[in-house]
């Protein structure tokens, strides 16, 4: 379910929230979905993943997972759980009647000392499950799904996908019936539509992106248009599969250079969203190297024509500048894995808020007569670039944290020195404290750029953002 | 003069439970210390270490020497504050691995003569310059540089090595720079030779160190020999201060060692051999690569209290162990856990009097074997036991 808190007039941005009833959680937008290999953010385990914030809708590529887990593995495992469920609960029953029975008959000192051995025996107990700080037995987990099996907690949300071989850089034509893949081993694979909706059911995601392949650009015209027309037969099959567990159904669209095919593709798209079925959009054919203005132009001219209480989601490595291009444009959620990226670069992200400067300015009431070249003074005396290399040696003796005032679990614990060390030595505990400390500020940025959204303040974000970029490449 | 203090709080037989108060932290032994190279444990940070219960961990003095190096810690105020680790910290000497890992290393009796991977230069590490480093990195116990030796070695060389040791620790004895802060512990050299052991105890033990430390070890000898120079040395070593061997940690090692009078060890096992897929459980290892858990739903340890195991099936680490380093690092979560749960049963076991039936269900349950009606123990494990009057149980009682 999508509502939309805030719209602007000039422009196509605006903010919402999104609710997904099976985690029950409310995100709001333009948020950030944050890309994952095989369900886990790189490098990091889920108790270092609990210190970023609004990470809270996680994407999971299918070719990933064919293989390991793959689909008899996931079917047993969610069995499993529901056998274990349905053992567990006349247990549960006894064990309160147990401790009713007890209080009555036990005094009052015996009484604490009771029912603090059946807490412990329950923390002990061989279900395993996790025991919550006020020592009930609450199952902090998933029911059963992937979210189960890798450890994904309840209260995060997924959104599965299926991205074609191009994307991993080998290509494979896939064909009418089958989408063409490369698996995490490396290896050829095929998958129809119906396996795809097969694996959504098992996995239980929150929403799933109906089957379709990328369109390349420069593909001939009646390429192009048999892969369109494929593309609605598969949407047309996702819909008749769609149920409780393969959750919300989000349709792609492309955004294909020829209008007129895009047009023509996105009627007959729109006639099948009106049933009701398709609860948002994804737009394909983006970030495959067009120029910023096309991109633009491209996301504009369709959500001219998109019904707007449906989310748009995008998916793509933007860059900080590049997200606010898509947000202009109208989209709500943004899969991406830039802070990966960055990291395995050994660069750290430095974003710091462009807008404290102008929100402290309007509150001292001091009417300035250029504002950009106040930004550009205040961004003189930032001798930190937007992204810092830990790889270079003038880190070495440098005992501040990657951002002074950054709140992550990184900043807070260590030095830029000691992961200058750790990657001199190649340590792996570098990498984990540099994406950790990415992926927050990234999902900060998405953070202030709702704020500055709100506040009316987006056109000053933007150009303070893109000096930043500037300023970085100079340098 | 030491910085530490040792309090015995039970005994069984050899074994004792202790509290051993460091400059850092307080930490009971007998205690496994995991070993952290080069300022970091591979791909866990520090607070996931002390939600593990570790108490103490190790650090390289070589490769800390060559990066950042000895004069950095010397700016910055140790490796605690460097790695952001508040509890006890223990570096080597740095003359193992200079041995083993450098292309040419020439043992005088000035020091040790190799050639830095950094730069290619000669370089040579002298006791003096051994502990210079380790004083400005700040372990709350340091080694004395000792002659290593390969432990298969006998006679001039061996007996060399031994005596080189001992006017070694004489020389780090001096050249150490801040006794009341850090602990310099001695080396027992001797290789399997018992006279020449007794010989270099008598001598150590003289020195009045806070502690010692047996070496030489651990390096391919057979276990028949391993136990019987481990439990002479333990025989002469006092009792009021601990006593580390070095380099030992396979879980069946640490048990009789333990019932044998050693407090501390070290060891990259545990963390070693969790990138390879291979987790410890009380039953023995489980090789996770293996497809025959594909299916296999339950946790890794059914009673273990880490975050693996509370979280994931074998089947879920199945499929990402040398995959994704998160696998590694979450079988190196577990792997830990469960040395410092051992060790912490075998403490229990002593305060409560019930150590020899601890180690009795421990051994039985490492090395039977499903479908045989008696259970086969390696030799050294039933004599060294024996010597402590420790019987096996031998039927194989299948549930």
């Amino acid at each position: 379910m999508f509502i939309i808190t805030h719209e602007e007039e000039n422009r196509k941005s605006r903010l919402g929230k999104l609710t997904l009833p099976k985690s029950s959680i409310t995100l709001e937008t333009p948020c950030f979905i944050c890309s994952t290999q095989r369900g886990f953010v790189r490098h990091l385990t889920p108790d270092n993943l609990i210190n970023i914030p609004d990470i809270e809708l996680l994407s999971i590529n299918l070719p990933q997972i064919v293989y390991k887990p793959g689909l008899t593995t996931l079917k047993r495992f969610n069995k499993h759980c529901q056998e274990k469920e349905s053992s567990i609960e006349p247990k549960k029953e006894k064990e309160k009647d147990q401790l009713i029975s007890n209080k009555k008959e036990i005094g009052k000192e015996k009484e604490k000392e009771q029912e603090k051995e059946n807490v412990n025996n329950l923390k002990i107990g061989k279900e395993n499950k996790i025991v919550t700080e006020k020592g009930t037995n609450k199952n902090n987990q998933a029911k059963d799904g992937l979210k189960r099996y890798y450890g994904i907690g309840s209260k995060k949300a997924l959104f599965l996908k299926i991205r074609n071989s191009e994307f991993a850089g080998f290509y494979y034509p896939s064909t009418d019936e089958k989408i063409a893949c490369c698996s995490s081993e490396g290896t050829k694979i095929f998958i129809t539509p119906s396996e795809y909706m097969e694996f959504a059911s098992e996995i239980n995601p929150d929403i799933t992106v109906s089957p379709a392949i990328e369109v390349v650009g420069n593909n001939k015209r009646d390429k192009i248009e048999k892969q369109v027309k494929r593309s609605l037969k598969w949407l047309n099959l996702a819909i008749s599969k769609k149920t409780s567990r393969t959750g919300s159904l989000f349709a792609v669209l492309y955004a294909i250079e020829d209008p007129k095919i895009r047009n023509k593709y996105l009627d007959q798209l729109l006639k099948v969203v009106k049933n009701g079925k398709v609860d948002g959009f994804v737009f394909g054919c983006l970030f495959l190297n067009e120029s910023r203005i096309e991109r633009k132009k491209r996301i504009s001219d369709i959500t001219e024509l998109l019904p707007k209480e449906l989310p748009r989601s995008i998916v793509g490595d933007a860059t900080l500048s590049q997200i606010l291009d898509c947000v202009e444009g109208g989209i709500d959620l943004i899969n991406s894995s830039f802070p990966l990226k960055l990291t395995e670069l050994n660069l750290v992200l430095n974003y710091q808020n462009p807008l404290q400067n102008i929100r402290s300015e309007n509150e001292n009431n001091n009417q300035k007569k250029n504002k950009n070249e106040d930004i550009e003074n205040e961004n003189k005396k930032q001798f930190e670039p937007l992204l810092m290399n830990l790889r270079n040696i003038k880190y070495e003796d440098d005992n501040k944290p990657f951002v002074v005032g950054c709140q992550c679990f990184a900043c807070k614990n260590h030095t830029r020195k000691y992961v200058y060390h750790l990657i001199s030595v190649r340590e792996m505990t570098a990498m984990i404290l540099m994406n950790l400390h990415n992926i927050y500020q990234y999902s900060l940025f998405f953070k202030d750029m709702r704020w500055a959204i709100k506040n009316h303040k987006f056109i000053q974000f933007k150009e303070a953002i893109e000096l930043l970029e500037k300023s970085n490449l100079k340098k | 003069m030491s910085a530490l203090e040792f309090e015995i709080l039970a005994k069984s037989g050899k074994a004792r439970t202790s509290i051993l108060t460091l400059p850092h932290y307080k930490v009971t032994t007998p205690i496994f210390q995991p070993v952290g190279t080069c300022g970091s444990m591979k791909g866990l940070t520090s607070k996931q270490l002390r939600e593990l219960d570790c108490q103490i961990i190790l650090g390289n003095t070589y490769h800390l020497a060559l990066h950042p190096g000895g004069e950095f810690f010397g700016k910055c105020g140790g490796l605690h504050e460097f790695m952001n680790w508040d509890r006890g910290l223990l570096t080597d000497s740095g003359g193992f691995q200079m041995v083993s890992l450098s292309k040419l290393a020439e043992v005088t009796e000035e020091g040790v003569n190799f050639i830095s991977p950094k730069d290619g230069s000669q370089m040579l590490l002298k006791p003096e310059t051994s502990i210079k480093i380790q004083n400005q990195i700040g372990a709350d116990i340091i080694m004395q540089l000792d002659d290593v030796v390969h432990v298969l070695t006998s006679g001039k060389r061996l007996e060399e090595a031994m005596y080189r040791s001992i006017r070694w620790l004489d020389r780090c004895i001096k050249a150490h720079s801040r006794k009341s802060e850090q602990n310099l512990f001695p080396i027992i050299q001797g290789g399997l030779n018992p006279e020449l052991r007794k010989i270099c105890l008598k001598e150590m033990i003289k020195r009045d160190c806070p502690g010692y430390a047996i070496g030489g070890l651990s390096g391919g000898e057979s276990k028949d020999q391993f136990w019987k120079i481990v439990s002479l040395c333990t025989d002469y070593l006092p009792e009021n201060k601990p006593r580390y061997l070095m380099g030992v940690g396979f879980p069946v090692d640490l048990i009789v060692c333990s019932v044998l009078g050693v407090d501390m060890f070290d060891c990259v096992y545990p963390t070693r051999t969790s990138r390879f897929g291979t987790a410890l459980v009380w039953e023995g290892t489980l090789k996770l690569k293996s497809e025959k858990y594909q299916f296999d739903f339950d946790p890794i340890e059914k009673d273990c209290d880490c975050l693996t195991c509370k979280k994931y099936t074998k089947s879920a680490i199945h499929t990402l162990v040398t995959k994704e380093t998160v696998g590694c690092h979450l079988l190196t979560i577990h792997n830990i856990r469960f040395q410092m749960r051992l060790m912490q049963r075998f403490r229990e076991s002593i305060k409560n009097n019930k150590m020899p039936e601890f180690v009795r269900a421990f051994m039985k349950a490492q090395f039977k074997k499903k479908g045989e009606k008696k259970i086969v123990y390696p030799t050294w494990v039933i004599e060294a036991l024996q010597s402590q009057q420790i019987e096996l149980d031998y039927e194989n009682d299948e549930d």
